[in-house]
């Protein structure tokens, strides 16, 4: 252990891609045990578990992960359809928005780990790529923390401002169209968590992104083709982004107020609440 | 071509709506494979071509295997 690491744990929501295993470095020179949570539903459990990042983690820290695939099928349900037909009325086609569905069930699941261990620091690896996603705008990331707050975690993203690589997706690029989010850097970005793992042996080069070596380490995350369809050609056809953010942050802080009614009475009633239910496999 | 594509998401989106759980998920990766399909099979022909002629293929350098 290092001088500067501390005697607490934290919990990082880990995919075992670039953002989240610079994350898991970042959190593993400030607490003396890192748990490792990767999530699975019905349409990522085919994809890889990212043991192999896991392994490069403790080759270089020592053995201070802990790593848990952790099951959000019916968790994942239950947000996504309480009270449907009032919410489909509400909030019309943003039901489509399962990626932040997906999110916020990582989120309601890390928090149900953190309470069950005692764990009050938890951080993830959102940058500022993809930001139509509603998990990664930043009054729905409001709304996540004050949900770790209530439950007594202070919740951080310590790579979110820095810098992304350059390259995009052609297929993002087919679908995003003309709203493509600013304008390519003419010069390479230098503090990248890519370039941050690559310089520390972590990573084989300082942008691994979209290559096979990332899609073996990766767990998958939910299908998003259909929101990005809906986002850039549904909601932002004759609308502008402040629009969207405005109603993506209406339908979360709805979605937020659910689950932390699930997590005060998980915490208050432990394997009888009906969230412990849920959360089984 | 706007409005074709909005036609188009409202039409994918209804869709998805009205399906559960388990049948939402599947058409959604039903969806992302369509999509990537393609690109995919485009993909597999390139390398093929490029084996055939004995010439290495550019995007071997992302592989970092280990």
């Amino acid at each position: 252990m290092t001088a500067s690491t501390t005697a607490t744990e934290c919990a990082v929501l880990y995919s075992g891609g670039t953002d989240s295993t610079c994350v898991a470095a970042l959190m593993a020179e400030r607490h003396a045990r890192v748990h490792l949570l990767t999530f699975e539903d019905i349409a990522t459990r085919g994809s890889p578990s990212p043991t192999a990042n896991v392994e490069r983690l403790r080759a270089k820290y020592g053995d201070r992960f802990t790593h848990a695939l952790l099951p959000t099928d019916r968790l994942l349900e239950k947000i996504s359809y309480e009270r449907y037909a009032r919410n489909l009325r509400r909030h019309g086609f943003f039901m489509v928005a399962t990626p932040g569905f997906s999110s916020l069930s990582w989120h309601a699941r890390t928090i149900a780990y953190c309470l069950d261990h005692g764990i009050t620091h938890a951080a993830d690896g959102v940058t500022r790529e993809l930001q139509h996603f509603p998990g990664h705008l930043g009054a729905v990331l409001e709304l996540w923390r004050g949900l770790y707050k209530d439950m007594g975690i202070a919740y951080e993203n310590p790579v979110r401002d820095w810098e992304v690589p350059p390259d995009r997706q052609f297929l993002d690029r087919l679908i995003v169209g003309a709203h493509g989010f600013g304008a390519q850097p003419e010069t390479p970005p230098q503090r990248t968590t890519g370039v941050w793992l690559h310089e520390r042996g972590l990573a084989p080069a300082p942008n691994v992104k979209g290559s096979r070596y990332d899609f073996a380490m990766q767990h998958a995350c939910y299908p998003f083709v259909l929101f990005n369809i809906f986002v850039f050609w549904y909601c932002l056809a004759y609308g502008d982004m402040a629009r969207y953010e405005e109603r993506c942050a209406r339908l979360f802080s709805e979605k937020v107020d659910v689950v932390r009614g699930w997590l005060l009475e998980y915490r208050r009633l432990g394997p009888r609440s009906e969230l412990a239910r849920w959360m089984e496999s | 071509m706007r409005l074709l594509r909005y036609v188009a998401a409202c039409l994918l989106c209804s869709l998805a709506l009205v399906l559960p759980y388990r049948a939402r998920a599947l058409y959604l990766s039903f969806l992302a494979a369509a999509v990537h399909a393609p690109y995919a099979w485009f993909g597999r022909l390139s390398r093929r071509i490029l084996d055939s002629l004995r010439v290495s293929n550019p995007y071997d350098r992302l592989d970092y295997r280990d």
